[in-house]
């Protein structure tokens, strides 16, 4: 699971449903085709009780999915609370979190095989965004600009990434968190 | 078709060999290695002149803060410099940017948000609008995706005591160069561009280009040039080509560098690509007669036509990639050119070594571990190949004229085009046009056809085409699945 579901997730199991909805709508726009994220989107407008919106989650991720029983199940569930003649409260049903639990775990482990002869070849990291530019020279800039928290937090994020040199990043994420600088 | 083949190999051996010239006139100059920016004139008596920093903005909500936050923090005298965010945004990036000015504005920079009725001429529309509003004599650029650093403005500035002096460009750098494969063999492309073409024209006194963003304008130029002009979309090297042709002129600060984000995806390089390809033959199709009939110097107007035309390479390594299987196949079959036709033909790789030895010109001017960064060229070589399908199809959609009224951008932008365009200011968006469509499948296309070339010379054992056409199978695959395995993940950047 990657650690935005996991976040995700945390939020709903917290009961914080707007916080999930609003986090993974952010995804959403991020990765449009993040098919577990419109699932958990679904679930967080049913529990605020949006059922229009919860009914539109599930047919972004039926049109992703369109094998799942569970997504159906909730898409089903959304169109009958979504519909203005039927006045039942609207309440979550029981077992929906488990079922999402086992849902979730089938549509990470899916993973698109890649062709033979794609995985031969080295392909661009798609996935990252914006810690893609945690580079030295972002770091020398922000020194530059004596924002030193935030070059402080592109050395840590180089020390992770780069074990080799992680102790000379470390030092100087230090030395500027200290308020030291060259001069 | 062996007469084509060899014309393709001729015209790609001509742009070569002038990469050869450029490396030698950019020999000498030293290393590029950034940035000691220490001991800059702090002369306070200096007359800083008033300058506007115009930042063109289309929806760019993921970095217009960093890019605002820098120039705020330009080291500039506070009363002498005021921010313009060109914004044309059509999603949440005007509220970062409110957001952005606020804060700006506390700290005392001068700082507007023009927001404009339209998006007529797209970044040269924006550019124009702002400079009727601008006050400044000079006119900095940054695109979205560009950090400058403090000193920015205080080590150009200066240049301008040269009163004949139009514009000064500094080097692009890159914040995210080791990101992925793709990223760095970008950045072995624009520090081609910089290291060697732009720094062999300035000292060999021919024709530069201001890129079209990290550098400064004097205003009077961009005016006496005639304007940002929306009738190409490579504003940026036609306004230079015309300032140039007025008398101005550019200079080229190597050691002044701005960093900015490379393209992540290869949509957005291939974005970027067909707008420098197809702009860049329109501007040669509007400019190449006024140079030619100007009053420039012979080696001035050769280097200025083969500046304007360096694309139009692409459609000529496609014929070359077309044709070489089969000419070997005939050659073998004893039907084709004999063994003088492809003794002329390794002549070629006088040009190949231009092409190669440019690249590691820019590497060992630019960065101290130059020999560990060799290992990326042969890709480039192939990627460079494996666009050459987009490209071609830009240079054709350039001459086929698809339709770029002239716009003469007066105040607002000037008359309305139905120009299609890439979209995005950076470049980044997707140019949506049918012949592009077509191109991922003769791209895979392509790459079935090099690879099952590379397997029939390999089979018939003509060891000696082995290699150049491993160029291109490896190139077109590269392009092909990279294309195809984005298109699955779909990432929006």
């Amino acid at each position: 699971m990657t650690p935005d579901i996991q976040k995700a997730v945390a939020y709903l199991k917290e009961g914080d449903a707007g916080q999930a909805a609003s986090f993974l709508q952010d995804m959403i726009d991020r990765m449009p085709e993040h098919a577990t994220a419109h699932v958990l989107l679904a679930q967080a407008r049913e529990a605020l009780g949006e059922w229009d919106r919860a009914l539109h989650a599930w047919r972004e991720a039926v049109h992703l999915v369109p094998t799942s029983p569970v997504i159906f199940r909730g898409l089903e569930r959304a169109a009958r609370k979504g519909n203005p003649l039927s006045h039942e409260p609207a309440k979550p049903e029981q077992d929906a979190l488990t079922d999402i639990d086992s849902l979730i775990a089938s549509l990470e482990s899916a993973r698109i095989v890649p062709r033979p002869d794609a995985a031969s070849l080295p392909t661009p990291d798609l996935d990252d965004d914006i810690d893609d530019v945690a580079s030295e020279t972002l770091a020398t800039i922000y020194e530059s600009q004596q924002r030193y928290k935030e070059a402080a937090r592109i050395y840590d994020v180089l020390a992770e990434r780069r074990p080799g040199q992680a102790a000379a990043f470390r030092a100087k994420a230090t030395r500027l968190r200290s308020g030291e600088t060259e001069d | 078709m062996a007469l084509l083949y060899a014309m393709a190999i001729a015209v790609l051996t001509l742009y070569g060999a002038n990469l050869l010239w450029l490396c030698r006139r950019s020999a000498g100059a030293g290393r590029l290695i950034p940035d000691a920016s220490s001991d800059l004139p702090r002369d306070p008596a200096f007359p800083w002149p008033f300058v506007t920093v115009q930042l063109p903005i289309f929806n760019e909500p993921l970095v217009v803060e960093r890019l605002i936050d820098a120039c705020e923090r330009l080291d500039y005298p506070k009363d002498r410099f005021e921010i313009q965010v060109l914004d044309d945004s059509t999603d949440d990036t005007p509220h970062l940017v409110t957001r952005c000015i606020a804060a700006g504005a506390s700290r005392g920079v001068r700082i507007v948000h023009l927001r404009r009725p339209n998006r007529e001429g797209y970044k040269a529309g924006a550019l124009q609008y702002g400079l009727t509003r601008a006050q400044g004599a000079f006119i900095a650029v940054f695109d979205a995706d560009f950090v400058p650093r403090p000193d920015f403005l205080r080590r150009l500035i200066p240049a301008f005591a040269n009163e004949r002096l139009g514009a000064v460009q500094a080097r692009w750098g890159h914040l995210n160069q080791n990101a992925s494969l793709l990223t760095r063999i970008q950045a072995v492309g624009l520090d081609t561009h910089f290291a060697v073409e732009q720094l062999a024209r300035r000292r060999a006194n021919c024709f530069l280009n201001f890129n079209g963003t990290a550098g400064v304008w004097r205003r009077d130029a961009i005016v006496d040039a005639g304007g940002w002009q929306a009738d190409t979309i490579a504003e940026d090297l036609d306004l230079s080509y015309r300032a140039q042709l007025a008398g101005w002129g550019i200079e080229y600060m190597g050691d002044v560098e701005v960093p900015a984000e490379l393209p992540s995806t290869i949509e957005g390089l291939r974005t970027q690509q067909f707008r420098w390809t197809k702009g860049s033959v329109e501007t040669a199709r509007k400019l190449l007669r006024t140079l030619w009939t100007s009053r420039e110097s012979f080696r001035r107007k050769v280097q200025g036509t083969f500046h304007m035309t360096g694309h139009l390479v692409f459609p000529f390594v496609l014929i070359a990639g077309l044709l070489h299987v089969p000419l070997q196949a005939a050659a073998h079959a004893g039907v084709g050119p004999g063994q003088a036709y492809f003794g002329w033909m390794a002549l070629g790789l006088i040009g190949f070594a231009g092409f190669g030895l440019a690249q590691i010109f820019a590497q060992r001017r630019l960065y101290a571990d130059w020999p560990r960064r060799l290992g990326i060229l042969p890709v480039f070589m192939a990627g460079t190949i494996g666009m050459s399908i987009r490209n071609t199809i830009a240079v054709v959609e350039a001459f086929a004229g698809i339709p770029t009224p002239f716009v003469r951008t007066p105040k607002f932008g000037g008359a309305s085009g139905h120009r299609v365009s890439p979209g995005g200011f950076a470049g980044r968006r997707t140019a949506g046009s049918v012949a592009l469509r077509m191109a991922y499948p003769l791209e895979f296309a392509m790459g079935i056809y090099s690879t099952a070339g590379v397997a029939y010379l390999l089979g018939t054992g003509q060891w000696d085409a082995v290699v150049f056409q491993l160029f291109f199978a490896v190139g077109f695959v590269l392009v092909a699945t990279a294309t195809f395995r984005e298109a699955r993940t779909k990432p929006v950047r």
